[in-house]
Formats: structure tokens, sequence, C-alpha cells
């Protein structure tokens, strides 16, 4: 062998070594760097204890796995349960601590609906889309009396509380709403709180005008805003419902949550007593 | 080894590593501030500020106004509903009284001191707004009232639903009070809900005698001509227009006469524990059993209210045959009536008086009908043509009519009623009627004995429609009579 083929030989060894070994090893550990996951969770009914729980294991997911980078937040539902809709909110409030949440109203983000997207980061709506209705309704509840073959150990104990007291209960978690939403929106409320209290609902373009959203846009966008909060980039797209488990209910999961008629209609009334963050739009039937 | 290769050793490893980091991340995200959230510890439960409840009101009257409530036109409530309302007037003196079909509402009205209408879901005929309109206009009370929560429409097919607005303001219009199909609201100072609605500006009126603050709650607005009784502050807004500031929510009109409220709620329990509230049903309460200020034959028989004394006279007279007969027909027919009458020589104070007698009246019972300025006179008949000629005795024959010979005359006795003219007394009856403050007086008086009965009938059968009804007297024709004499 040559000198100058040994030569060759030798620098070819050393490139070897120093460059493409540490090149193809820092490619190989390079995969191990994940692709960033925008997580998407979708609200298309009525919060009630199913659909509140499908969505805080999905948030849960989102929190618990660092390649979900943000969470897009779609929701279409009118509202729901007070307990329900505050679940929602808490578990929002713990992701958003670690990851930006970005909603996307559809049809609608009405009552507990508006309360929820209060407590995102940032809010796209349709210009049609129906916003706000921030408020409580509830049925009172029974006036206590005594049954001849039912006894208990106090006058509520059958009948909860005193009709007064709940009409106050009421007023409280309107409170309670009322300051989520004043928190989540901050400087950006426009409207003042005897306009918004007024538990109106307006088009997602008035909403705009009055600090209740940010921007009107499409789905696309609330995707490239949730990745420029988070500060990604060539990001993927899942559905959260597929990797937390959660199966696509058969039909709506909350069939038993509004009243219906003899004739199967559904009505847009909860069926139970209770106090609820729902919007009952003016109509007999639920579409 | 040179320090070189190491050094590109390693940067070969971690150029595809900071590659593909610099194409996926371009940042990290970190949350300056924690995530707020309510601070939900810090909400408290807005108690209603419950009143200490009233005293029982002592009876205001010794008669039993009669507090008449309409249940005849679909009214979107039970009698019951408002027990806080009932159980005052009663409690001050008063008598409750529904109006359904078994009776016209024109003959209850007849004796009713006032008429309450509540949440009405079908409309009042025109007679029944002209019979209300009389009544009042006669010192009657009128109160009206609607709510939001039972503006209801339950009519049938054939006679399409309207709102209880809609009857109330028909039947209110000619005193220029017309509901609001509203609610009035206020955010900003309510009694826990904004549709609990704090009202502390009153006017200065029997009805707001008491008051500091009274909370409805829901009500209508009510828009009127009239002085406000009852008006929110500047912040209680309409629903219709999201506007207002000082919403009118009760009105008077007709010289107090008649009420308009837009709130029912208060009337009913627990509502009436709240703030003033049962110190405004007490004031509506004493508004409703206030008697009406005048009376007249027009309301005959309900003219007395008090129990009742039937003169007899105080002489040593007997009591003839024919006067105790139409003194029992009288007492029963009061007794129909629900009220006692008893005889006595003299009026008995707190009753009201009735009297019995024939034409020409004697000095005693004189002063009873000076009022009435009547002058009796005993004149001879007008000279009949033959075939004229009486029959029967028309009237009381002169000696000379007994005696032969002599052609007859025959007198009569007249009774000259002012406003009426002259009438011949036999087959007559004259109802007279004298209201007062301590004491209403009815006078009946025949022109023969054997009429008194038939006279004093007339409180049984309820009516004078066989009479001619002019202010505070009655000219009836009763029996068979000469029929002459004439206005």
């Amino acid at each position: 062998m040559s000198e100058s083929t040994q030569a060759k030989t030798w620098r070819f060894r050393t490139w070897f070594l120093y460059v493409i070994i540490p090149l193809v090893i820092g490619i190989l550990l390079s995969l191990f760097i994940q692709k960033p996951q925008i997580g998407v969770i979708t609200l298309n009914d009525a919060i009630a204890s199913s659909t509140a729980q499908d969505m805080i294991t999905q948030i849960i997911y989102a929190r618990t796995h660092p390649e979900i980078k943000a969470v897009i937040l779609v929701l279409n539902t009118p509202g729901g349960t007070v307990t329900d809709v505050e679940s929602v909110y808490m578990e929002l409030a713990r992701l958003r601590q670690t990851k930006p949440v970005i909603t996307m109203v559809e049809g609608m983000a009405a009552s507990g609906g508006y309360y929820l997207l209060s407590g995102t980061d940032y809010v796209f709506a349709k210009p049609s889309s129906t916003i706000g209705n921030i408020g409580v309704l509830g049925y009172l509840p029974t006036p206590p009396t005594v049954i001849a073959g039912l006894y208990s150990t106090g006058p509520y104990k059958l009948w909860g509380e005193p009709q007064d007291t709940f009409i106050g209960e009421m007023e409280m978690l309107k409170q309670g709403f009322y300051h989520a939403v004043m928190l989540g929106r901050g400087s950006r409320l426009k409207a003042p709180a005897e306009v918004i209290l007024r538990g109106q609902v307006y088009t997602g373009s008035d909403a705009l005008r009055m600090g209740l959203i940010d921007e009107l846009g499409s789905l696309s966008q609330a995707y490239d805003k949730a990745a420029q909060m988070a500060h990604i980039a060539h990001y993927q797209v899942i559905d959260l419902k597929k990797p937390s488990g959660v199966l696509p209910p058969a039909v709506s999961q909350v069939s038993g949550f509004f009243q219906t008629t003899k004739d199967g209609a559904t009505l847009s009334y909860p069926k139970d007593p209770g106090i609820y963050l729902l919007y009952v739009p003016n109509v007999e039937t639920k579409p | 080894m040179k320090p070189i290769r190491l050094i590109i050793a390693l940067l070969m490893l971690l150029l595809p590593l900071a590659a593909r980091t610099l194409w996926y991340y371009q940042g990290t995200y970190q949350r300056t501030q924690p995530v707020p959230t309510p601070d939900y510890m810090s909400y408290t439960i807005p108690q209603p500020k419950i009143s200490t409840p009233l005293p029982a009101p002592a009876a205001m009257i010794a008669g039993k106004p009669v507090v008449l409530f309409d249940l005849n036109h679909d009214n979107y409530y039970f009698i019951s509903d408002v027990a806080p309302l009932t159980h005052a007037i009663e409690q001050l003196g008063g008598r409750i009284e529904v109006n359904e079909s078994s009776k016209t509402l024109e003959d209850q009205l007849k004796y009713a001191s006032s008429l309450a209408v509540i949440v009405p879901t079908s409309e009042f005929s025109t007679a029944e707004i002209l019979t209300i309109r009389r009544f009042v206009d006669r010192g009657g009370h009128l109160l009206v009232i609607t709510d939001p929560t039972l503006n209801i429409g339950v009519g049938i097919a054939a006679n399409p639903p309207v709102t209880s607005v809609e009857v109330a303001n028909f039947l209110l219009e000619s005193y220029d009070i017309s509901f609001s199909d509203d609610y009035v609201y206020n955010l900003i100072s309510n009694e826990g809900n904004f549709r609990h609605v704090i009202f502390s500006q009153f006017a200065k009126d029997p009805l707001t005698q008491n008051l500091s603050k009274v909370v409805f709650f829901s009500t209508h607005s009510i828009k009127t001509g009239q002085p406000a009784l009852i008006k929110g502050d500047a912040n209680s807004l309409s629903s219709l227009t999201d506007a207002g500031g000082g919403l009118v929510t009760a009105t008077t009109a007709q010289q107090d006469k008649v009420l308009a409220i837009g709130n029912m709620t208060f009337l009913t329990s627990p509502y009436d524990q709240v703030a003033d509230n049962q110190q405004l049903i007490l004031n509506i309460s004493k508004f409703l059993i206030s008697q009406p200020q005048s009376l007249d034959l027009a309301e005959f028989p309900h003219l007395l209210s008090r129990p009742v004394t039937l003169l007899v006279p105080s002489t040593s007279d007997a009591i003839s045959q024919n006067l105790l007969a139409a003194l029992s027909v009288a007492q029963s027919g009061f007794q129909e009536l629900d009220l006692a009458a008893t005889l006595s020589p003299k009026p008995v104070d707190g009753n009201d008086l009735v009297v019995i007698a024939t034409m020409p009246v004697n000095k005693e019972l004189q002063p009873y009908i000076d009022s009435f300025k009547l002058e009796f006179s005993r004149e001879p008949a007008p000279t009949p043509t033959p075939a004229a000629l009486p029959t029967t005795d028309q009237g009381l024959a002169t000696p000379e009519a007994s005696g032969g010979g002599v052609p007859s005359v025959i007198l009569i006795n007249y009774v000259n009623v002012p406003g009426f003219g002259k009438f011949d007394t036999n087959g007559l009856g004259l109802v007279l009627f004298t209201p007062g403050k301590d004491r209403n007086t009815l006078i009946f008086l025949a022109g023969t004995a054997s009429d008194l009965d038939t006279l004093a009938g007339l409180v049984s059968t309820g009516s004078l429609q066989s009479c001619v009804v002019q202010g505070q007297v009655a000219v009836c024709k009763l029996s068979g009579g000469s029929g002459k004499g004439g206005f």
C-alpha cells in the first residue's frame, strides 16, 4: 500500500469516525424528538356528566402527554349543569398552566359553554355563532311538606333547601360565572357588567365587538394560533378522543338530559330539577 | 486524538438534533402567571330580608262590605293563592264573594263595595265593562292586577287566547291606564334576583301609608297619564326595551277608585312576608272595603249592609194585620240578603232602618220623608163620563157618598212626588232611600194597607222592574187603581 493510499484511508476513517458516525447517531437520536401535536377536544352536545367526563379525560391526557403542545377546544354547546361545567373549567385551568388552550366556537357557546370558553387563552368564532347567555337558571325546589308514610329528620332532608335560598344560590353562582368571565377575558372584555349579565346571546360579530371573543376565523386559523402561542411549527393535529380512550358515542350521550315529549321529540329544557348554566332557546324542540 | 475532531464529532451528533428541534420548535411556552380562577369561597348567598309580620288589624267597620273577586274570566289563579289579601279583608270586617256564572256581575256589584279583577284571561263583554264603569262612577272600588308570570291566554280554538294584559287594558281603557306586556327588572339593586324589584318611591296616598320598601317578584310596568302610586328607581328597566328608569308599577285613577298593579306575587305566600309587602296588602284591603260613597235605588235591594231595624209604630195602636204581613215579608226578604231584621219602635244605633207605612204618613214617620218633599192631598175625583164610571172603590167615600139622593163625591188621596208628578195613591207604591254615614234608611209607602205586603215583597224579588226609578225615589204600580195622575 502506497503512502498516499494509506493517507487516504486514514482520512476516510477519520471522516467516518468523527463525522459520519456522529451524524448518523445524531439523526437516529433526533427521531426521538417527537413531532409537536395540537390536540383537539370537540364538544357537540350539552355539558352533562357523560360529556363532561369525556372532556376531562381528554384534558388530562393532553396535560400529561408532552408531545401535545396546545389544545383546541371546538365548542357547539348550549351549556349544561353547573357542576359539570365547573369540573371541566377547573381541569382546563390546570391544563392552561402548561399549554395554551384555544377555543373555536362552531355553532354555539352559550351559558356553560361560554363559561368554559372564558377559561381559555384565545377564542375564535364564526360570524354567525351564538355566544353569551351568561347566567344561571333553575327550577324552584318543591316547597317543603310532610308525607304520611315517609319520615325525615329535618324539614329540608326531603326537599333540599328553601325556595329563597335556592334563588340566592343562583345569584351566588352567577357571581362566580361573572368573575370567571372577568378573570378569563380581563381587559379584552369591553362590555360592562350590567350588559353582559342580562344573559343575552350575541352573534360572533357582536361578541367580538363586545370583547367576548378575540377573533372571527376558521378552525385552521385556530390551529395556527395555537401553534403560534405554543411556539411550534410543522405540527400534527390529533383528535384526543382516540388516544385518550374516549369512544365516540353511538347516540347522543345526553339524550336523558333534556325533557322529551310523549312522541319522542326532545325539548330544550332540562329534565331534572337543579341549577343549570344552560341556554334554552325560545323554540319548542331542540334541533 | 486532536480535540478538534472530538468537537466536530460532537457537532455532527448534535446537528440533526438541533435541526429537528428547530424544525418543530421555535421557542417554549411559558406562562408567567398562574391561571386565575374565581375565588368561589368569597361568594355568598344574598339572604332576603324578611319583614316582621304585622299584628292582626282590628275590624274597621260595623257592616260587612263585600269584596267581589272576579273568577268568571278564566282568571289564572285560585282564590286561595291570594289568601294573605282575603285574610286581611276578613280581619278588617269585610266579606269575600266570588263572581261566578251563577250570578250576574250587575247583580253582585249592586251590593259589593269593590271588585277585584286578578289576571283575567278572557275578555269582558261591553255590557260588563259598562256595568263596572257605572259601579266605579257611583263610588265602587276597582282593583285590577296582572302579573308577567301569569300572562297566559287560556282560550279555546274558536275563541283565540288573549293575555291578561290585553284583557285588563280593555277594562281599564277609560281610566287612562295600560299595562305593558313586559316585566320590570333591576340588575343593580334587587332582592336576590334581577326580576325581584325593590320599589321605594311612593306617592303620598292612603294606599302607600307606612310603606318604605316593597318587593315585587315579577311585575309589569304601567303606562298612564295618572300620577304614579309606586314606581321604580333609575335602574329599573323594562324587558321590552331594556330601558326605562322610574317605571310605574302601580297607579290609581278616578279619584282613587281604580287601582291597577302589575304584580300579583306579593299577594301570595311567602312573598307577602318580604319587606313591607304585608303593609301594602293591609292598605289595599282597607281600600277594598271602603264603602261606595253614594248608593242609589239602582242597587235595590242591596242598599243596606248593617243589621236592619224594621220600624213599628211607637203609639199604642195595634199593628194591623196588613202591616204585620208586610213586616214578615220584609224580614224574610232581608234574611235572604243575609241581613238580620228586627222590629223596633225606634231606630237602633249601628243598624240600618226600614220604614213600611201607608200614605199619607202619620206625623211620627214624617221626619223620615221630609227630605223627599212629598205632598199629600185629598181631592174629589175628576167627574167621570158615564161610560167610565168606576165600578170599584177608588178611594174613601165622603159621608155624602153614603147618603142617598145627593150626588156622591168621591175623594181620592193624591201624592205629589217632586220630579215625577202627582199620583193617585190607590194601587201606588213608593220606595224612598236615604243613604247616610251612620245609617241608611229605606222607606216603603203603599197607597192602601192591602198593598203593603206586595210592596215589601220587592225586597225578595230583588228588582224594581215594575217601578220608575229616579235618584232615590221609585214610583211603583202595585195593583189596579185608577191609574190617574201624571207627570
